[in-house]
């Protein structure tokens, strides 16, 4: 199903969009159970409606600073290929029709860590929405998972020391 | 779709399993009965009813080949209930053919796949009863002209907006027909359906178009057919045989677990409360109080043991697809094999259950596949004919034995040991163990499959098995002896859903550690501690005991305590100390696993939720064990049995 | 006489007429001579006589004064009682004020205490109390000065007693050498007896007039020794009498002393009260200050506690308004958060679900303008809770600073009511002074007065006894001359008598014989150097008197020595009580310092007991004085009235004496009749015998 429908939400001041049919749904995020030598950019499990769910810690994701955990940070709880997987983003606010037409594919002015997930560029009205492919996020992801060095995981490579709430 | 419709999804996944169960325990019946003139009508009517329902169910999510295959099942099924036709090996083949079918477009739908094609089974079925039949299959209704139907009316949101109501349903009806009876009822999902019995003209086209309004038509045999009387007896059909289970959602449960846990914690605030406040009331009103709470944890305890126990369902549930699973293969192998089954009665967490099927059903392919050999090479072998795979079960104190075993050639060491290499995996030099054979096998990459491993080569192989049990708190020895056979002994934990479970401090972080891991508790000074050929270890009871510092092992800021609490985990020489900073508590925990890869670290098995909400990581006491031994250098050493 | 009378018998034979005319002539002489005696004789009688009757006159004047003594003594011991009675009174009231002012010691001693908490007030009572106890020296001083001076009076009275003791031996002395006098009389007496025996021949007149001069002798001896026993007794009563006079006048200068220092502790305990009543209402006053501004600072606190608690309810509003807030922008955030799943699943349903979706939409903005509105709102409670935390906080401070300078105010309110108590108790006990003072003014105004009449009584008493002594003095003196005339009388009784036996011898010598003239002429001749010899033995009578007289004027200069050293004495008492005055002076001038006056003022009070009690004793003393006085009187009068009855007898018989030497005076006149005719005898015939012995 094609749909036009996103859903909005910012990371470290940008904006960034999902599809509405990759979001289970959203949720108010105030803990996050750290699981030793997951990925540097989980920071951990959540509970979300009785299932145990990863949560990507989106602006680690994309090299930024972690913030504090605040009353608009929100637990995107997106699904793909059967697996449920939350998104810490630093607020999720809206939900948006946008019209294919306005979608562009990314130019060369992006780049860094998250142009590798992105589908395009939408702007509407005077905002510039980076459009996301879950699935390359998603894959990625794995990807990192696979190629996570076998130490770490017993401990003896560079440990998961950062802060979090 | 909306999230409406996905949870009538799952109920009906849920439903239509339970009457997959339903009919391959009746099939195993109903095969003693090939053959036969007169035939058990109980069974055929337990059958009858449960393709009924299937097809019922089918149709009202739209399954449209599970609902024609279910069908056609019916018809048959009426034409044997009829006499029209005698049931003959070919027809129970195609019952049971039909059976797999159904299983397999409904599992199709789970996996959102593409719908599977039916309409080859379908056919032989039309072809079947063509051909056995004394007579054309009654169940046709003149070709749905006017006839007797049974119209369901499920309401939704969604219909009412649009303005379709019962209201309006009812009137419809009364424009092709006459309404005879019409009778509101509830689902087994809590929802509300209405069924009218209609004399009417129905069209296929009119059955088409009604569909997307919630109405279902089901012709009604013109001497009223079981199940078509009321909506009772419908109902009826969709639970187990006796009418006195009902069917809860899994996650019912975990929730109603929840919920007792909070109300645990609430409980246990209260008496805190209560603590705080014994000065500011009279004594005797205190104890009132006081006794209160003491009654409301014990109905709390007996509450949550009731819930543990409605998660138990018996381990047959399991091993009932087996013998179709190995019909199938055997069929298709050439091989005679006899499924013993036994202990099916023991109670296994319903978690488990569902879990444990792939594994189990590998390895009985594989037992089929590789094990068993053809009844030509039996006989040279000196072996009947036909051979023999068991499958028993038993319960031991708090963990639950599954053995799988053949009377098959065994597995070749040799080959195994040339695959690997093959596949480039590490071989141990020297003999080759059982434990050694069976981390060959299961090492992911290793693979056994030929031509002849059609089904079994899912793409589930051992690694699969082995990571399935590692996750669910399992274990898996191996024996097997050249031209004797194979037996796979899987131990796994009475239930993984509830678990008692220590809760350990350690940082600043609470973990939980599955009680049935942990052999005892201990306690040793900081300073006991001495570093020996590069690892720790204590002196316990006499000898000395390598101690993991789980701070260490799970990247925990570590605490300058100077004591430690330890959990001694496996015994002799495997012992390993897991130290903590303090056990803080011992509690029944609700687990959920940590399924996601991203989540799915050695040492961590799961999490749960003591009540507020929060996940608290369960820790795998045995894999953190496991890692330690190996990073010492102990592999292998006494190790009798382990998945590794 | 007998044996001379044989004597003259036996001349009878050798009588010559001529030696009988010359003898006759002699007798005629003689006769002459005793006529002339009896003459003189009978003047020293009449003269005794008048000095009789003067005497007796100036005993009943002694007598009488001596009765006027007596109640005047009396007065005096009902005045010195009373005057003691008074002293003692005194004495306890003194007492009372001495315990008094130690109270006052202790009351001022708990009052420094209790000042010592406020300075200002530690300072000025510490500055009294030095002034306190430059008093209290000066007062020990004036008292030390004023014993001493005492002890100077003691001395002197000593010395005077001393040369009391030495006038008492004077006269002791003096009574030996009247005793000496007597003795001489005595001789004189017997040779008055022996010229009585030497005329026992003469007439029973003489004879009688003999026993008689005798019995008068025995009489004046006995008056004498009783005159001098009153003298003596008036002596020593004018001793006491100067004694009370002494002793009245120290006790006056004492109750003065005492009341002078009465007066200055009065006015000084008046001063003192009137200063504890002004530091009481300045205490007061202060206290009523130091009130005043805790009710203030009360107030104020209060004040800034009900603006303090209205500041943190406000506080605590704006939290809950902050609180609310934040629910409302938690529902709002969930809000928006339900209508993004709202959404989301509306997505998912397809066109069924875009009606739900604008719905949700629509939900989504109100909820995120609420979530802006309740931001807004968050900022502005952000700023108030700001204000209102620095209100809070200055409050608070301004709390804690009412609550030490309430905390500091209540102290010194305390202080204060602690000096207040202090001060009160000092204004009460300063009055208690005051009156006490005032009663004791009274009781000295009573002593001084007592006193005073007390040294009145003791100066007429001294009046008195001086009269009697003067009075005794003349006494002594009459009977010294009544001695010596009773001598003469004597010594010319008994001449008569030697002459009568002359006479007798002649007579018979003339009778017998002429020739026994010249033998009794020889023999009378004899007689006349034994007259002679008699004359000398009178003579050197009246020698050793007059040595025996001059012995007394010895006495009596010492006597007078004595006085005068009594009147120096007297006179360095009289300096001594200058010094006494000049002390007390400066005892008032060292009391006028007593201010805060505990210690001197009770050390004062002390020597004022002391000086009460030496009153005390003065006036026992003068009691018992006036008692001895008194019992001395009334010997006196006894003694006066026994000489008067003496002088009664004694004169009764110089009247009989007088008759006795007129019966002389006619015999004596025969007898020259007689010796006239017999010459005439002889002139004319011979042997006309002489009738000498009928002469008579």
């Amino acid at each position: 199903m094609t749909t036009d429908n996103y859903i909005l939400f910012t990371v470290a001041g940008t904006s960034y969009a999902l599809p509405s049919q990759d979001v289970a749904h959203v949720e108010m995020v105030d803990q996050v159970t750290r699981v030793p030598n997951a990925p540097a950019f989980v920071d951990g499990v959540v509970f979300s409606r009785g299932q145990v769910v990863p949560a990507i810690n989106m602006r680690a994701r994309f090299g930024f600073e972690r913030a504090a955990l605040d009353v608009s940070s929100r637990l995107l709880v997106v699904q793909s290929k059967g697996r449920s997987v939350g998104l810490l983003v630093d607020s999720c606010r809206e939900f948006m029709n946008v019209p294919q037409s306005s979608i562009h594919p990314p130019g060369e002015a992006l780049s860094g860590l998250s142009a590798q997930y992105v589908d395009g560029m939408a702007s509407v009205g005077n905002r510039l929405i980076v459009v996301l492919s879950l699935e390359r996020l998603l894959g990625s992801t794995e990807h990192a998972v696979a190629t996570r060095p076998r130490e770490q995981a017993s401990g003896e490579g560079h440990g998961y020391t950062e802060t979090r709430n | 779709m909306t999230d409406f419709l996905d949870n009538f999804l799952d109920d009906y996944f849920a439903e239509a399993e339970e009457h997959l169960a339903v009919i391959r325990r009746a099939l195993l019946t109903l095969e003693h009965s090939v053959g036969q003139r007169r035939i058990d009508g109980g069974v055929l009517e337990e059958l009858f009813r449960s393709f009924h329902s299937l097809k019922g169910i089918a149709g009202m999510v739209d399954h449209r080949e599970t609902e024609a295959l279910a069908h056609e099942l019916e018809s048959y099924l009426r034409a044997l209930r009829e006499g029209d036709v005698i049931l003959t090996t070919g027809g129970m083949d195609l019952l049971i053919k039909g059976a797999g079918a159904l299983e397999a477009s409904i599992a199709a739908r789970r996996a959102k796949g593409p719908a599977r094609d039916t309409g080859v089974v379908v056919e032989e079925i039309q072809s079947l009863i063509t051909r056995d039949g004394t007579s054309q299959p009654a169940a046709k209704p003149e070709s749905r002209g006017r006839g007797n139907w049974l119209c369901t009316f499920t309401p939704s949101p969604a219909l009412i907006a649009r303005g379709v109501n019962v209201d309006v349903v009812r009137s419809r009806l009364r424009e092709i027909g006459e309404i005879i009876t019409a009778a509101p009822m509830v689902n087994a999902q809590g929802s509300v359906a209405f069924q009218f019995e209609v004399s009417a003209a129905v069209s296929d086209e009119l059955i088409e178009r009604w569909q997307p309004d919630g109405l279902h038509f089901t012709p009604i045999a013109p001497g009223g057919a079981p199940g078509a009387r009321a909506g009772a007896d419908d109902r009826s059909g969709s639970i187990l045989s006796s009418g006195h289970y009902v069917r809860v959602d899994l996650a019912r449960l975990d929730e109603l677990m929840r919920m007792i846990g909070n109300l645990v914690i609430l409980r246990s605030r209260l008496t805190d409360t209560l603590a705080r406040s014994e000065r500011h009331m009279p004594p005797g009103q205190y104890r009132e109080v006081q006794d209160d709470a003491e009654a409301i944890e014990r109905e709390l305890r007996e509450l949550r043991e009731g819930v543990m126990r409605i998660r138990l369902v018996p381990v047959g549930e399991i091993f009932r697809r087996m013998p179709f699973v190995v019909r199938d293969l055997a069929r298709d192998s050439g091989r005679s094999v006899n499924v013993v089954l036994s202990g099916q009665d023991t109670k296994i967490d319903k978690f488990l259950v569902e879990r444990m099927m792939d594994p189990v059903l590998h390895l009985v392919r594989n037992a089929v596949s590789h094990g068993i050999e053809t009844p030509v090479e039996r006989g040279a072998a000196g072996k009947p004919p036909a051979a023999t795979i068991r499958l028993s079960a038993s319960a031991s104190g708090e963990t639950v034995v599954i053995e799988i075993a053949d009377d098959g050639r065994g597995i070749d060491v040799d080959k195994v040991t040339a695959r690997a290499k093959q596949a480039g995996l590490p071989v141990p030099s020297g003999t080759i163990d059982a434990v050694a054979l069976l981390e060959l096998i299961s090492a992911p990459g290793f693979s056994t499959r030929d031509a002849s491993d059609r089904v079994s080569g899912r793409g589930f192989g051992m690694n699969v098995v082995r990571e399935t049990l590692q996750e669910l708190g399992g274990t898996m020895q191996v024996e097997t002896h050249p031209g004797e056979g194979t037996r796979f002994i899987i131990e796994l934990p009475l239930t993984l859903a509830i678990a008692a479970a220590m809760l350990a401090r350690v940082g600043d972080q609470i973990f939980a550690v599955p009680q049935a891991a942990v052999r005892e508790v201990a306690e040793f000074e900081a300073a006991s501690i001495r570093a020996m050929q590069g690892a720790e270890v204590v002196e316990f009871r006499g000898a000395p005991l390598p101690v993991v510092r789980l701070s260490t092992a799970l990247n925990v800021a570590p605490s300058d305590a100077t004591r430690f609490h330890a959990f001694i985990i496996g015994s002799g020489a495997a012992a390993v100390g897991l130290l903590v900073d303090r056990i803080v508590g011992h509690r029944e925990i609700v687990v959920r696993t940590t399924a996601d890869p991203l989540i799915r670290v050695e040492g961590v098995s799961g999490a749960t939720d003591l009540g507020d909400g929060r996940a608290v990581l369960i820790l795998d006491a045995g894999a953190i064990a496991r890692q330690a031994r190996d990073r010492h250098g102990r592999r292998g050493l006494t190790v009798v049995r382990g998945i590794a | 006489m007998a044996t001379q009378k044989r004597a003259i018998n036996g001349t009878h034979h050798a009588f010559d007429p001529r030696s009988v005319i010359g003898q006759a002539e002699q007798v005629t002489a003689s006769a002459h001579g005793i006529a002339r005696t009896a003459d003189e004789v009978w003047e020293g009688a009449s003269e005794q006589l008048r000095s009789l009757d003067q005497a007796s006159v100036e005993l009943e004047s002694t007598a009488a004064s001596l009765a006027e003594t007596a109640t005047l003594a009396e007065s005096i011991l009902a005045a010195t009682e009373e005057t003691l009675s008074g002293a003692n009174e005194m004495a306890a009231s003194i007492e009372g004020l001495a315990s008094n002012i130690n109270g006052l010691t202790s009351f001022i001693g708990k009052t420094a205490t209790a000042i010592d908490q406020s300075s200002a007030s530690i300072q000025s009572v510490s500055a009294t109390a030095a002034e306190m106890a430059t008093a209290a020296e000066q007062v020990t001083t004036s008292i030390t000065q004023m014993s001493s001076s005492v002890r100077a009076v003691s001395g002197d009275t000593e010395s005077l007693a001393a040369s009391v003791e030495q006038t008492s031996a004077s006269l002791i002395e003096m009574a030996a050498s009247i005793r000496s006098v007597s003795g001489n009389s005595d001789d004189l007496a017997a040779a008055s007896e022996q010229t009585a025996s030497s005329i026992n021949e003469m007439a029973a007149s003489i004879e009688e007039v003999g026993a008689m001069s005798e019995n008068l002798a025995t009489i004046i001896e006995q008056n004498s020794a009783s005159i001098e026993e009153m003298a003596r007794s008036i002596q020593s009563v004018a001793a006491s009498g100067r004694n009370i006079a002494d002793a009245a006048t120290t006790a006056a200068a004492s109750a003065t002393q005492t009341e002078k220092s009465i007066e200055s502790v009065a006015g000084l305990a008046s001063r003192a009260d009137a200063l504890a009543r002004r530091v009481s209402s300045e205490a007061q006053e202060g206290g009523a200050a130091v009130e005043r501004s805790i009710q203030g600072i009360g107030r104020l606190r209060t004040a800034m506690s009900q603006s303090s608690t209205v500041m943190k309810e406000m506080g605590k509003r704006t939290s809950d308004i902050t609180s609310i807030v934040a629910t409302i922008n938690m529902i709002a955030e969930r809000t928006n958060l339900l209508s993004l799943n709202a959404s989301i699943e509306a997505a998912r349903a397809g066109d069924a679900g875009r009606g739900f979706a604008v719905v949700a939409e629509e939900i989504r903005n109100l909820a995120d303008r609420s979530a802006k509105a309740t931001a807004d709102i968050g900022a502005i409670i952000k700023g108030l809770q700001d204000v209102a935390q620095e209100a809070i906080t200055a409050s608070a401070e301004g709390l804690r600073v009412a609550d030490d300078s309430n905390a500091i105010a209540e102290t010194g309110a305390a202080g204060l009511r602690k000096i207040l108590g202090g001060v009160n108790e000092t204004v009460e006990i300063v009055g208690q002074i005051a009156r006490a003072t005032d009663e004791q003014r009274q009781a000295g105004k009573a002593v001084t007065h007592a006193v005073a009449s007390t040294v009145e009584q003791s100066r007429l008493v001294a009046e008195a006894t001086g009269q009697q002594s003067s009075a005794a003095a003349s006494i002594v003196q009459g009977t010294a001359q009544m001695r010596k005339v009773a001598q003469e009388v004597t010594k010319a009784v008994t001449e008569q008598g030697r002459a009568s036996r002359d006479i007798m011898k002649a007579a018979q010598s003339s009778s017998r014989l002429a020739a026994d003239v010249r033998k009794a002429t020889a023999e009378q001749a004899r007689t006349t150097d034994q007259l002679t010899q008699m004359s000398e033995t009178v003579r050197k009578g009246a020698a050793s008197t007059a040595r025996a007289v001059s012995e007394q004027a010895v006495a009596s200069e010492q006597i007078t020595k004595a006085a005068s050293h009594l009147n120096r004495q007297i006179g360095l008492v009289s300096r001594a009580m200058i010094e006494q005055t000049a002390t007390a002076k400066a005892l008032a001038n060292g009391i006028e310092g007593i201010r805060t006056q505990s210690d001197q003022a009770a050390r004062a009070a002390a020597e004022q007991a002391r000086t009460m009690k030496e009153v005390a004793k003065a006036s026992e003393a003068t009691a018992r004085e006036v008692r001895s006085v008194a019992k001395g009187n009334q010997q006196h009068s006894k003694s006066a009235a026994r000489i008067v009855s003496q002088v009664a007898d004694i004169r009764r018989i110089t009247q009989r004496n007088v008759e006795g030497v007129s019966r002389t005076r006619g015999g004596t006149a025969d007898l020259i009749e007689q010796a006239r005719a017999l010459t005439g005898l002889m002139k004319t015939p011979q042997g006309r015998s002489p009738n000498g012995r009928n002469g008579r």
